[in-house]
């Protein structure tokens, strides 16, 4: 019987092209790679740069001595004057933080306090007179409709939900929208609980802030108080023994984002940018965690466990495309 | 005859090396070009008042990382080709490569690795370790023991090194989403262990043929485009007196690039000349070049990974930040 024999040189021949096929693709794969690098090289050096932003979202020259911020007055813990006409708040930290990124120090942010109503135009007030503000750091859902209306808002910078404030020694159930019905709310007018208790055939009466709903609450007029997690829980803080919160069921998320600008004006754009960045800036220094702590974390067992002030976690935002 | 044509084709390109010193004067006026906005009278001004001094330091500042590339990479291709080339004298590469002292690689070495973005620092231990292996195997006769040590354990060792150095950095650009860092700090240097070895020859001849031309043409390309992006002057701030019918001061951000005893001229960051008359300033500062701003803000031991180890950490930076002046709003 014949055995075909394996020629040695042939099969050496066969593992050198081989090889060699494999270390030329390599080699080429090298090439295309160092070709990317270069691109990117060249693309990343050639990317706009936060000067150039700055320029383009109109934040800069002498037009802009000050940056003027929008924020919510009477909602302690999120936004609250106090006598000496300064602002504090959570919204109002978050406020300076993105003033600081946007190259305003404090003594150039100019606040305004802007009613609920007033927020998707932008206005707010300074006394009795009405002033236009740059942003508006409002306690300010997201929302479909409010985008409709031409609201460039921000990426989210806090979660919470929508929860409901009574008396303390109230001694009713209320754990869904169904335990609402027959009952009389108050809510904010323009808020996003408006729509939602319109829907569910819920009474309520409006008003336009919180604290006139407070007042009704107090003098009995209403039973129950409904806004964001949140913003109940500083009024919780406040007045501690006097309000008791209720977790109503899930709700959709209230998230509160930064209104930068109508859709319409050229430089909304840009401000979203800069502003989503000063967000990221906010969460990735450990500032933003900092600020949970101080106003939400120390609020959490007076509100109790029933209801969540808010979520702990810090917001997921993208990194900015940008040289900073 | 054959001599002959090969001296032929030699004298053809004496042209090359005549017209070499112009390569600087046309970067150097490209740059000027990019620095007007590509506006021909505000160019002319330029050239009038810009010290050649600050272009050319510009210009040397620009090409310093090419110089030990360059080095670099003839001596990794040549190294390879005198592996597997009968004749390696023949290829253009190896001839160069006989000419550069050993001391020029060292230096180059060294120059890369204080003029290399610290991003870049992976591919030169790539590099570094690729040619020591060769260099190993250069030498295998004498010393056969030398080449598993300089081909494996030594690139082993090293990369291990470099990798706990640098890991959280990369772990940190890989949250942050930017896959490119990552990949560029992680990639290159394990590459080394394919590099350092004997590439068969067919393959080796044909992509360093084509590859090296491209390689060159690669890094011209980014040269030119770092050169012109290059600043030349610093960016200042001027506060101005208020302009007749405007009761507020105003600022404005550019590049002083001439003054006497009557004038500043100055070309504002969009390519605008403006002659400010010297009592209408109120006062100046030095602002942050944001064309030099990094990409990433990722650092590996407190330096920015876009910056050189000859680079200074941007410490000022803070400081010029929050001068408002430098954003076009007076004080």
């Amino acid at each position: 019987m014949l055995r075909r024999r394996r020629n040695p040189d042939r099969t050496a021949r066969r593992i050198d092209a081989f090889v060699g096929t494999l270390v030329a693709l390599f080699m080429l794969a090298l090439l295309a790679l160092g070709t990317f690098a270069a691109v990117q090289a060249v693309t990343r050096a050639n990317t706009e740069s936060i000067y150039d932003l700055l320029a383009e979202a109109d934040l800069t020259g002498a037009d802009m001595p000050v940056i003027t911020i929008g924020v919510r007055d009477g909602l302690p813990g999120i936004a609250e004057r106090r006598p000496d006409g300064t602002y504090k708040g959570f919204d109002v930290d978050v406020a300076l933080a993105v003033a600081k990124y946007l190259k305003f120090p404090p003594e150039k942010v100019r606040f305004a306090s802007i009613k609920i109503g007033r927020r998707v135009e932008m206005q707010g007030q300074e006394g009795s007179r009405f002033v236009p503000v740059d942003l508006v750091v409002a306690a300010f859902s997201i929302t479909q409709p409010r985008k409709d209306e031409g609201v460039t808002f921000s990426e989210a910078y806090l979660y919470t939900r929508q929860a409901v404030m009574t008396l303390a020694d109230y001694d009713g159930t209320l754990q869904s929208e169904g335990d609402l019905r027959g009952k009389k709310i108050c809510t904010l007018t323009g808020s996003t609980a408006e729509p939602i208790l319109v829907e569910n055939e819920i009474t309520y009466i409006g008003r336009h802030t919180l604290n006139d709903c407070i007042a009704e609450l107090r003098n009995g007029k209403v039973t129950a108080v409904r806004s964001d997690a949140a913003i109940l829980a500083g009024f919780i803080v406040r007045d501690p023994g006097d309000f008791k919160a209720h977790d109503i069921g899930p709700s959709a998320w209230e998230r509160w984002g930064i209104h930068v600008g109508h859709t319409t004006v050229p430089v909304s754009e840009a401000r979203r940018k800069l502003v989503d960045a000063a967000l990221y800036e906010l969460v990735r220094s450990g500032e933003w965690q900092r600020l949970y702590d101080a106003y939400f974390s120390r609020a959490q067992p007076v509100v109790g466990e029933d209801v969540q002030v808010a979520v702990g976690q810090p917001p997921t935002i993208a990194k900015p495309g940008f040289r900073e | 005859m054959a001599s002959d044509d090969v001296r032929a084709r030699g004298y053809d390109k004496e042209w090359a090396i005549a017209i070499s010193p112009g390569v600087p004067v046309v970067l150097l006026m490209l740059k000027v070009w990019y620095l007007s906005d590509y506006n021909a009278e505000t160019t002319q001004l330029l050239i009038q008042h810009i010290n050649p001094l600050a272009l050319l330091s510009a210009l040397s500042l620009a090409i310093l990382w090419t110089v030990p590339t360059a080095v670099l990479v003839v001596r990794y291709i040549a190294a390879s080709l005198k592996l597997v080339l009968a004749e390696p004298s023949r290829s253009c590469l190896v001839r160069i490569d006989a000419r550069i002292p050993a001391w020029v690689t060292w230096s180059s070495f060294l120059m890369a690795l204080f003029a290399w973005e610290i991003q870049y620092l992976s591919i030169l231990l790539m590099l570094a370790l690729a040619l020591i292996g060769l260099a190993s195997r250069h030498h295998r006769t004498a010393r056969p023991w030398i080449v598993p040590l300089a081909c494996l354990c030594l690139p082993v060792l090293a990369i291990a090194a470099y990798y706990g150095a640098i890991w959280p950095a990369a772990v940190e650009a890989w949250k942050e989403g930017d896959a490119y860092l990552c990949a560029m700090l992680l990639a290159p240097p394990p590459l080394a262990l394919i590099l350092n070895r004997r590439l068969p020859a067919l393959a080796a001849r044909a992509l360093f043929d084509g590859g090296g031309i491209y390689i060159g043409v690669l890094l011209l390309s980014v040269l030119l485009f770092r050169f012109v992006q290059i600043p030349v002057l610093p960016v200042v701030a001027v506060e101005l007196r208020p302009s007749p019918g405007s009761l507020t001061n105003t600022a404005l951000t550019g590049h002083i690039i001439h003054t006497d005893d009557r004038m500043v001229t100055f070309l504002e960051m969009n390519g605008i000349v403006r002659f400010l008359a010297n009592d209408s300033v109120i006062s100046q500062t030095v602002c942050r070049d944001y064309s030099r701003a990094p990409y990433s803000r990722i650092s590996i031991v407190g330096k920015n990974v876009e910056r050189t180890l000859l680079q200074g950490n941007g410490h000022d930076n803070d400081r010029l930040d929050i001068d408002q002046r430098c954003y076009g709003r007076p004080l």
